[in-house]
């Protein structure tokens, strides 16, 4: 042990204080904010679907989003409405927002559990609920038909 | 070889939720395989010579996890860490404390062997993260020495248990403490207590499946080991 008592103090502090920092950073883990608003009657409002939905569950780097999206498909940059509405889908069949029959729409049917082509959406991110899905299907029922697809 | 625990928990769980299932054991006996080379040794240049290259496995090598119904269900529990550490010796002589900053990569996966229902509510955990911290030791007496470690846990990802909840955020921390003792040249038997930490934050909004303000997730384990440096 050292014998000069500064020493073994300094040599103390070296050792204790990666615990001292522990104390400092030690998280805890988060709050519900106003629980009454998840039970029976708390109101559920649609989110936005282009401004925020779409980012939230669709956008990122190596998904809908950027230079190179996935399935060709940018859901963030402006213009995703005409980008969507009556357009075909690259790698799956189907338009992608069909306002006509909102259900059949390829944007629609690929946050389903059990799509007819790929892979359910999104992908590492939660799930739809119910509620958001069905914000989805309003949504696409309240676009416009453009009257035409991609094919010439 | 350690004997460890886990205790998960979620914060703020809605009090209607049958979906969001706690989850403890305790005295679970693990194996533990580590070591650490030290490639340029042969250079003799001071703290360079030290550095590092350290790795460990551990796993538990029997468990099962049972539900309040009575069913037990096949549990899978191991970690594992790759890392550099550079050994900074804090004054002259062999006694004199030593402290190391250390940055490296680590999972810790638990995970059930359950396919039902139930997946979808017990803490599924695979843990991927980046660890920076330091570890340190002061000779105490004779052959006894402190040994102490602090690791701040960046998870990259945290597995199932996550992926359920909308926006989760994810930290933690591990800790080690205890003694070791010089019994021959070059080997030591050491005694700690090991703690790791992940705290996470939930934004869940009405209409969620899941709906809890985090969870608190923590390992502790009482480790008792042999080290040995030819």
């Amino acid at each position: 042990m050292p014998r000069n008592p500064r020493a073994l103090r300094r040599a103390l502090a070296a050792a204790l204080f990666p615990l001292a920092l522990t104390l400092l950073a030690a998280g805890c883990p988060g709050r519900l904010e106003n629980p009454d608003r998840f039970l029976d009657g708390g109101g559920f409002t649609c989110p936005d679907v282009v401004t925020e939905l779409f980012p939230k569950s669709c956008g990122g780097s190596i998904c809908h989003e950027g230079a190179e999206p996935a399935a060709g498909l940018d859901l963030i940059a402006p213009g995703v409405v005409s980008r969507l509405v009556d357009k075909m889908g690259r790698d799956c069949p189907g338009i992608l927002v069909d306002p006509v029959d909102p259900e059949s729409s390829l944007l629609y049917e690929k946050l389903l559990p059990l799509p007819s082509c790929g892979s359910p959406m999104p992908i590492g991110k939660p799930t739809l609920t119910p509620d958001e899905l069905a914000c989805v299907r309003d949504w696409i029922s309240a676009q416009t038909p453009t009257g035409g697809g991609d094919e010439p | 070889m350690e004997v460890a625990a886990r205790w998960f928990v979620y914060s703020d769980p809605l009090k209607i939720a049958t979906n969001l299932r706690p989850y403890d054991t305790v005295g679970v006996p693990m194996l533990s395989l580590g070591g650490e080379l030290q490639p340029l040794r042969w250079t003799g240049v001071p703290v360079l010579a030290d550095v590092g290259i350290t790795g460990a496995y551990t796993f538990a090598p029997s468990l099962t996890s049972s539900v309040t119904e009575g069913r037990d269900i096949q549990t899978s529990w191991d970690r594992g860490d790759v890392g550099l550490r550079v050994p900074i010796r804090l004054g002259r002589g062999a006694r004199a404390p030593v402290v190391a900053p250390r940055v490296g990569y680590g999972w810790l996966d638990f995970s059930f062997q359950e396919t039902g229902p139930l997946a979808a509510e017990i803490p599924t955990a695979g843990y991927r993260l980046v660890r920076v911290g330091l570890d340190g030791r002061i000779r105490l007496a004779g052959p006894i020495a402190l040994v102490a470690a602090f690791e701040y846990l960046e998870p990259l990802s945290g597995g199932a248990v996550y992926e359920r909840f909308r926006d989760a955020t994810i930290g933690g921390i591990d800790v080690d403490l205890g003694v070791a003792f010089a019994f021959a040249k070059g080997a030591e038997l050491s005694l700690s207590f090991g703690y790791t930490r992940f705290f996470s934050t939930f934004v869940p909004v009405p209409g969620d499946a899941y709906v809890a303000g985090g969870a608190l997730d923590q390992f502790g384990g009482v480790k008792l080991g042999i080290d040995y440096a030819p």
